[in-house]
C-alpha cells in the first residue's frame, strides 16, 4: 500500500513538473509570436489558468502530504511534551483527512457534472475546461488515501518518524549542497 | 423576512447601486415581507457560482451573468453573442429583456436551473481605446489589441490586427508600458477602470455590448412562495431598477465623455474603409450565426430566437429614438407598456 | 450567537488549531466551511468547496508565482547566482550585512518590473536566501530581508494593488505610481540601515568576510558576475519596453535562466528536474494555504466581522493623524488573516467616507494604505510572502525563525509609515511635478 501510494504520488509530482515546463514554453512561444510575428497562440491565457495552473497546484499535494511537508506553525509544538506531540500529530492529520475528503467528494461531483454539460470557457476563444476538472478529485482522492496511510503510521508510533524514508525522497537533501 | 441577494460587482458599480435601492423599495412596498440583504463584490457568490447559488437558494436573488456559465445557458449565450451587433446599452438592455421574457426556449433554460428570469442589463458599446490613432484599415494592421469575445477576435483578425488575451489586472500597465497598443472597452471604463490615464485615442467603431444574463434573477421556490401582490411588486420594482440603470449609465457615459474631452483624448471617427469592413463582417456574422452556434454549443437551430432578437433590437431602436435617456417617467412608461405590464403575476414562472 | 460572534469564534478556533500544529491551509478551509454552514446554510458551505478550488487559480493574480519561483530555482540550481554573490562577498565582505543589503536593493529593482509582492518574494527566496545561508548569515535576517523586500513589489510601480486602489477610490493610478517611488526607496533604505546597524552591533548575524583576495582573483571574480544581472536586466528591460507583461515575465525569466545556464554549461537534466519538481511542490504548498485563505476570507466577509472591527476602531474625529493611526491598527489586525486585495475591498467602503470627510489627500492616503496592506503579507498567521519562501527552503529554516526575522523589518515599516505620515511631501512631490 505504502509502496503503491509512494509511486503514484511521485508520478503525479513528476507530471506536475512536466506541466510546469510546458507552461513556461507555451508562454514564451506566445510572447515570441506576438513580438516577432504579430500573431499569438489562441487561448493561451485560458489554457494557462485552466490547465497548467490547476495541474501544477493540485497534482503535487499527495506528494507533499506523504512527506509531511505541508506548512504548519511549530512555535508551540516544539515545547509540547511527547504525548501531546503525538496527539497533535494525529489530530492534525485527522483534520486534514476531513478537509481533503470534503474537497474530494464535492469536486468529483463537480467534475462529473462538468463533463456531462461539456463545460468550456466562452471568451476570446472557446477553451474546453471539463477535463481539467478531473485533476481535482483525482488529486484530492489520492491525498485522502495518503493521509489515511499516514494516520495509521502515526497512531502506531509515539515517536515522530517519517512515513517514507528520507533516502527514497526526491533529493531535498541536496538543496544546500554548498553548505558545509 | 430576510433574504440574501448577491451581486459580484463592487459596490460603486451601477448594478449593486441599483440592488440597494431596489431592496429598500421592495422592503417598503411589501411592509417588510421581503427584506433583501445585499452581498456585493462576490462576497456570497462570485460570478461563476451565482447561477447555481441562486438556483439552490444560497441567495434568493442574484446577478446571474450568462457568459460565466456557457455550458449551462447555451441559448442565453447566443443572445450574448448577438450583443456584438447591438449599438447601445439602452437598446441592448431592453431588447435582451424583451426576448428573454418572451421566448419560451430562453425561459425554460432559466427554469431548468430553478431560476425566475426578471430582466437584463447591458453594458455600453465597446470601442477601441488606444495609445496611438486607428482611423484606417492600415492603422489597425499589426496592432496588439486586447479582446475578450469571439466575435471581437474574429473581426480584429479580419482587419489584420492582432487580438491578444491579457488578464484584466495587466491592461493598465500593458497600455502604459506598450505591451498592448489598444484594448476594447466601453467608454465608462475610461473612468471606472482608469484607462483615461494611459489611453490617448478612442476609435468609435462599435464593437458590441455585453448583454449580461438575469441581472435580476430569483430563486424559483422563493418566487412561488410569494403572494401575487408581492410578485407584482417585485416585477414593478425590477422595471424601475432597469430604467434607473439605463439612466445611471447614460449619465456615466456623459461624464466619461466630458472627462475625455477635458483630458484632450482624441475621439476618432473610423474612415469609410474601416466602417465598411465592420458592416461587411456584421452581415456575414449574422448570416453564419445560427449554424456556428449550433456547432459551438451543440444546440438546435436558434434561428427563430435570433430573428426575434434582431426584431426586438429594431423595435427598441425605433421606440427609443425620440426618448431622452435620462427621462425616468418616459422610460418607465415605455418599459412597462412594452414588457412588464404584459407579465401576469398570477402565472409568470409558476407552471 | 450573532454573526459577529460567530466570526470571532471562527478566528479563535483558527488560532487554537494553528497552535496545535494543524496545517495552515487545512485549518483555514475547515473553519471557513463550518463557519459558513453555521452563518448561512450547508448548501452555501458546499458552494465554496465547489467553486473556490478551481476558480481562485484562474482569477487570482497569483499565477505569476510558479514561473517566478521557477526562475529563482533555475538561477540558483545552475549557479547563476554564485558569481554575483561571491563578488559581493569579495568586494563588500566587510560591509556589515552586505549580502542582505544587496538583496534588498536587488528586490527593489525587481519590484520596479513586477506588479506582485508574492511573485517578487518567490523569485528572491531561491536566488538570495541560500547564498546568505552559505555565508553563515542568521536565518531570520536572511529570510526576513527577502520576505520584507518582497512587499516592495506593490509599493514600487507597477502595482496591481495600486491599480485596484485607484479604481476603487477614483484616484489617478498614474499619480499613485509616481507617489510610490520615493516611499519605496525610503522603505528599502531603512531596511538597509537596519541591516547595517544590527550587523555591525552583532557581527554573528552576518559574519564579516575578512579574507583578502589577489588582483587576479578579483578579476576572475568579476568575470563570473554577469549571469544574474544579465537575467534581471533582460526581464526588467523586456517589461519596460513592452515586449511582455509582468505576468509573462516570470516564464520568460525562467526560460532565459535556462538559456544562460546552457551557455555556461551548467544546465543538465538532473538540475532541471530538481528545479521543476521543487517549484511544483513549492507552488502546490503555497496555493493550498492560499486556497484556505480565500475560503476563510469568504467566511469573514459573511460574518461582517471586518466591518464590525472597522466600525469599532475607527473614531469620528477631526484629526487626520489620529484617524490614520487607527486605520493602521485596523489594517495590521485584519491583515493578520486577510490578504491585501480582499482587505481593501472589505474595508474601503467604511474607511473612505471618513477620510473624504476630513479632506485627506487620496494619493498620499493610497500610499499609506498600500504600505499597510503589504504588512499583512509578512505577519502571522496568514503571511503569503513568508510561506512562499518557506516552501522554497524546506525544513532548513523554521517558520518561527522566519517570523522572528521578519519582526525587525516590521518595526522598520512602522518607522517608514511614521515618516510618510509626517511628511506627505515625500509621497506627493513626484506626482506634483507631473501635473
Ligand atoms: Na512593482
Ligand atoms: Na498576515
Amino acid at each position: 500500500m505504502k509502496w503503491a501510494v509512494t509511486r503514484i504520488s511521485n508520478t503525479m509530482e513528476y507530471a506536475a513538473a512536466a506541466v510546469l515546463m510546458l507552461m513556461m514554453l507555451h508562454i514564451v512561444i506566445d510572447v515570441i509570436a506576438k513580438y516577432l510575428f504579430s500573431t499569438s497562440i489562441p487561448g493561451t491565457l485560458d489554457v494557462v489558468a485552466n490547465y497548467y495552473m490547476v495541474a501544477t497546484v493540485y497534482l503535487p499535494v499527495a506528494f507533499v502530504e506523504l512527506r509531511g511537508r505541508s506548512i504548519s506553525v511549530d512555535l508551540f509544538y516544539q515545547w509540547f511534551p511527547d504525548p501531546m506531540k503525538y496527539l497533535a500529530r494525529v489530530f492534525g492529520t485527522a483534520v486534514s483527512i476531513l478537509f481533503f475528503s470534503l474537497l474530494a467528494y464535492q469536486t468529483s461531483i463537480d467534475a462529473v457534472q462538468s463533463f456531462a454539460k461539456g463545460e468550456f470557457v466562452d471568451g476570446a476563444y472557446i477553451v474546453i475546461t471539463w477535463p481539467a476538472r478531473f485533476v481535482l478529485p483525482i488529486s484530492f482522492g489520492l491525498v485522502v488515501i495518503v493521509l489515511l496511510v499516514r494516520i495509521v503510521h502515526e497512531l502506531r508510533s509515539i515517536e515522530d518518524t517519517p512515513l517514507v524514508p528520507v533516502d527514497h525522497d526526491i533529493e531535498t537533501e541536496s538543496l544546500y549542497e554548498g553548505v558545509e | 423576512e430576510n433574504f440574501a441577494a448577491s451581486t459580484w460587482l463592487p459596490q460603486q458599480a451601477s448594478v449593486p447601486t441599483g440592488y440597494v435601492t431596489f431592496a429598500e423599495r421592495v422592503a417598503e412596498a411589501t411592509n417588510g415581507d421581503i427584506n433583501f440583504e445585499i452581498f456585493v463584490g462576490g462576497a456570497l457568490l462570485p460570478p461563476r457560482e451565482t447561477l447555481q447559488g441562486v438556483g439552490r437558494g444560497v441567495a434568493m436573488m442574484g446577478q446571474i451573468t450568462a457568459v460565466y456559465t456557457p455550458a449551462d445557458l447555451p441559448l442565453n449565450n447566443v443572445v450574448n453573442d448577438l450583443g456584438f451587433l447591438t449599438l447601445s446599452d439602452a437598446v441592448g438592455s431592453l431588447a435582451a429583456t424583451d426576448v428573454r421574457f418572451n421566448n419560451a426556449d430562453l425561459q425554460s433554460e432559466w427554469s431548468d436551473h430553478n431560476i425566475i428570469y426578471s430582466g437584463s442589463f447591458s453594458t455600453p458599446t465597446y470601442y477601441i481605446q488606444c495609445t496611438s490613432p486607428i482611423r484606417t484599415l492600415a492603422d489597425a494592421a499589426g496592432k496588439n489589441i486586447r479582446a475578450t469575445v469571439g466575435a471581437q477576435v474574429d473581426f480584429l483578425t479580419s482587419i489584420g490586427a492582432v487580438p491578444v488575451s491579457v488578464p484584466g489586472s495587466d491592461v493598465y500597465s500593458g497600455l502604459e508600458r506598450g505591451s498592448i497598443d489598444c484594448t476594447l472597452l466601453a467608454s465608462d471604463a475610461l473612468l471606472s477602470l482608469k484607462t483615461i490615464e494611459v489611453v490617448t485615442h478612442v476609435t468609435e467603431l462599435p464593437l458590441g455590448v455585453f448583454l449580461g444574463g438575469a441581472t435580476w434573477g430569483f430563486n424559483k421556490d422563493f418566487w412561488a412562495d410569494q403572494t401575487p401582490e408581492n410578485r407584482r411588486i417585485l416585477l414593478d420594482q425590477t422595471a424601475i431598477a432597469l430604467v434607473e440603470n439605463i439612466i445611471f449609465t447614460t449619465n456615466l457615459l456623459a461624464k466619461a465623455n466630458a472627462a475625455a474631452v477635458d483630458k484632450g483624448l482624441e475621439i476618432i471617427a473610423p474612415d469609410a474603409g474601416l466602417q465598411d469592413a465592420l458592416t461587411a463582417f456584421n452581415a456575414t456574422f449574422l448570416a453564419d450565426l445560427p449554424a456556428s452556434e449550433m456547432e459551438k454549443r451543440s444546440i438546435a437551430d436558434p434561428s427563430d430566437m435570433v430573428n426575434e432578437y434582431v426584431a426586438a433590437q429594431e423595435k427598441w431602436t425605433a421606440l427609443l429614438a425620440d426618448v431622452d435617456l435620462t427621462d425616468h417617467a418616459a422610460l418607465l412608461k415605455l418599459v412597462n407598456a412594452e414588457i412588464f405590464s404584459k407579465l401576469d403575476e398570477n402565472t409568470y414562472g409558476l407552471n | 450567537m450573532d454573526r459577529i460572534e460567530i466570526g470571532m469564534a471562527g478566528v479563535a478556533i483558527t488560532l487554537l488549531l494553528l497552535a496545535v500544529r494543524t496545517p495552515i491551509g487545512v485549518t483555514l478551509g475547515i473553519v471557513a466551511f463550518v463557519g459558513i454552514w453555521i452563518l448561512t446554510s450547508l448548501s452555501a458551505a458546499w458552494s465554496i468547496v465547489t467553486a473556490i478550488p478551481f476558480d481562485f487559480i484562474t482569477n487570482w493574480n497569483l499565477s505569476a508565482v510558479p514561473t517566478f519561483l521557477l526562475m529563482g530555482y533555475v538561477a540558483s540550481a545552475t549557479g547563476l547566482t554564485k558569481g554575483l554573490f561571491a563578488s559581493i562577498r569579495m568586494f563588500f565582505g566587510r560591509v556589515p550585512g552586505g549580502l542582505a543589503s544587496s538583496t534588498v536593493l536587488a528586490s527593489a529593482m525587481f519590484a520596479s518590473a513586477s506588479g506582485s509582492s508574492v511573485a517578487t518574494a518567490a523569485a528572491f527566496s531561491r536566488i538570495a536566501v541560500p547564498e546568505m545561508l552559505k555565508s553563515k548569515y542568521d536565518p531570520g535576517l536572511a529570510t526576513g530581508a527577502v520576505a520584507a523586500s518582497g512587499t516592495l513589489g506593490s509599493l514600487i510601480p507597477p502595482s496591481i494593488l495600486m491599480i485596484l486602489f485607484g479604481i476603487f477610490t477614483d484616484t489617478s493610478v498614474g499619480a499613485l505610481f509616481l507617489a510610490g517611488v520615493i516611499p519605496g526607496i525610503i522603505s528599502a533604505g531603512i531596511y538597509i540601515g537596519m541591516i547595517t546597524v544590527r550587523s555591525s552591533l552583532n557581527p554573528s548575524l552576518a559574519p564579516p568576510h575578512n579574507e583578502t583576495y589577489t588582483r587576479a582573483e578579483k578579476i576572475q571574480g568579476l568575470k563570473e558576475i554577469w549571469p544574474l544581472p544579465t537575467l534581471i536586466v533582460f526581464v526588467l528591460g523586456g517589461i519596460f519596453v513592452g515586449v511582455f507583461s509582468p505576468t509573462e515575465a516570470g516564464a520568460v525569466g525562467a526560460f532565459l535562466a535556462m538559456v544562460i545556464a546552457g551557455f555556461r554549461g551548467t544546465l543538465n537534466w538532473p538540475v532541471m528536474k530538481k528545479a521543476l519538481v521543487e517549484t511544483a511542490e513549492g507552488t502546490s504548498t503555497t496555493f493550498i494555504i492560499a486556497l484556505g485563505a480565500v475560503m476563510f476570507v469568504r467566511f469573514l466577509g459573511l460574518s461582517t466581522l471586518p466591518e464590525f472591527v472597522a466600525e469599532v476602531l475607527l473614531p469620528v474625529t477631526d484629526s487626520p493623524v489620529y484617524l490614520i493611526a487607527m486605520i493602521a491598527v485596523l489594517y495590521v489586525v485584519l491583515g493578520m488573516f486577510v490578504d491585501p486585495m480582499s482587505l481593501m475591498l472589505l474595508t474601503l467602503p467604511i474607511v473612505l467616507p471618513l477620510t473624504t470627510s476630513l479632506g485627506i489627500d487620496m494619493v498620499w492616503f493610497g500610499i499609506i494604505v498600500i504600505k499597510l496592506l503589504e504588512i499583512g503579507l509578512i505577519t502571522p498567521p496568514v503571511g503569503l510572502c513568508v510561506y512562499v519562501m518557506k516552501t522554497s527552503l524546506g525544513d532548513q529554516v523554521s517558520l518561527s525563525v522566519m517570523f522572528k526575522g521578519v519582526f525587525w523589518f516590521l518595526a522598520m515599516d512602522v518607522l517608514t509609515l511614521t515618516i510618510l505620515v509626517a511628511f506627505p511631501i515625500l509621497s506627493l512631490w513626484l506626482p506634483s511635478l507631473a501635473q
